[in-house]
């Protein structure tokens, strides 16, 4: 089999994550009981869990038009270095700072903040599973969640966790 | 005991490449097939190098025909042990052999750039430029979120959009696709089953599709590949 090279193609994909997901969400599997347990994989947790990223994602697209200029858009005319500012990193370092009030708010309707997030990783990998979330807020907690996802926006996000030496 | 790599039919040459930890890999006889093994240490850890080997194996092993990946991790005490966990499955590898006739997979994941995208469905919508224009810039939380939720809306469209397009154009020369489950900003992450003789084809329809989306999406495209996704 010989294939032609093209520039715009890579012999595999190019990240660690993309290149996990081919390798061990996919492919041949052996029955369970001649696997051999696998520390290593047992401790790298694919976890999929909805996260209310909507408001977030509202309010850093409302704090993005702040940034765009309206008549170049327009014209479709290139933007100075603003694309940066929108890519992940730039825009909540730069938004932070004035949207902090927002996020604290949004994560008491939501019950949970950030760091909480993290608090919660560090045990899930210690243990190797997943714990069931702590109830935080009843009622409206629970509405805002399941309206989220009941008109589509809510938002998968997918975090992996190598608990390993070479992370990427 | 054995890590193990993939299927191949019997009269793969043999190879001279290196698995995980280092050791030589094999073809252990499976019926009238065989499996790329190699001895590996008791403990199997998804460390980068060992995942790049485990990579390596089954690339090296598809230039000489026709190879079903496993995946990483799967490990047996010794060959009775493969045989007799495998055995049943002969029948099942053979026939996915045969379908599979030389194709090969090629993965492509085009991720959304949210500012541009933003740019992009505004320079085109004209009412949506005029909200912007009237309601950017509000103190009051809940228009920022009524706002940041119809641009956010019609940034989603135009993905919705996009991903269709990418999807229809590529049905012309994939066999096959396998879409990844959506996720943010993921404007399409699919697999692609192929003949070989027409990824230059393929090829093509991805650099027109990247000029098209222009500066909104950024493209991963990869391959050939052994056809992971189509094994299940």
């Amino acid at each position: 089999m010989t294939v032609q090279s093209y520039a715009g193609r890579a012999p595999r994909p190019s990240s660690l994550a993309d290149v996990l997901e081919l390798v061990l969400d996919k492919g041949l599997v052996i029955d369970a009981y001649v696997r051999v347990s696998l520390v290593g994989i047992e401790l790298l947790t694919i976890d999929a869990r909805i996260v209310v990223a909507s408001v977030d994602t509202y309010l850093r697209f409302a704090e993005a038009t702040n940034r765009l200029d309206i008549q170049a858009a327009s014209n479709a005319e290139g933007l100075p270095q603003l694309i940066e500012d929108m890519t992940e990193k730039g825009a909540s370092s730069k938004t932070r700072g004035a949207l902090s009030g927002v996020a604290e708010e949004v994560s008491g309707w939501f019950g949970r903040g950030d760091e909480d997030d993290e608090g919660e990783d560090e045990d899930s990998r210690r243990n190797g599973e997943r714990r069931p979330r702590r109830p935080v807020r009843s009622g409206a907690t629970r509405r805002g969640r399941d309206s989220d996802r009941d008109n589509g926006r809510a938002t998968t996000r997918r975090r992996r966790q190598n608990n390993e030496d070479e992370e990427d | 005991m054995l890590c193990v790599y993939g299927v191949v039919r019997a009269g793969h040459p043999r190879m001279t490449v290196s698995g995980v930890h280092g050791g030589p890999t094999r073809i252990a006889p499976l019926g009238d097939l065989g499996v790329i093994v190699s001895d590996v240490d008791d403990e199997l850890l998804a460390r980068r190098r060992d995942v790049e080997a485990h990579l390596t194996v089954l690339e090296v092993a598809m230039k000489h025909g026709d190879v079903l990946p496993f995946r990483f991790g799967m490990a047996v005490a010794d060959e009775d042990a493969l045989v007799v966990a495998l055995e049943d499955s002969v029948p099942r590898f053979r026939a996915l052999l045969d379908a599979l006739g030389g194709r090969v997979q090629m993965t492509l994941k085009v991720v959304r750039d949210d500012f541009e995208s933003m740019r992009a469905v505004i320079a085109r919508d004209a009412r949506l430029r005029l909200v912007v224009e009237r309601e950017r810039g509000s103190a009051v939380i809940a228009d920022r979120i009524a706002l940041g939720a119809e641009v956010a809306n019609a940034v989603d469209q135009l993905t919705e959009h996009d991903a269709q397009v990418i999807l229809d154009r590529l049905e012309s020369v994939a066999e096959a696709i396998s879409p990844s489950p959506p996720a943010p900003s993921v404007v399409a992450s699919l697999a692609l089953l192929v003949r070989p003789h027409r990824v230059a084809e393929l090829d093509s329809l991805v650099e027109d599709l990247r000029r098209q989306l222009g500066t909104r999406a950024t493209f991963n495209y990869a391959g050939p590949m052994p056809p992971y996704s189509f094994v299940a």
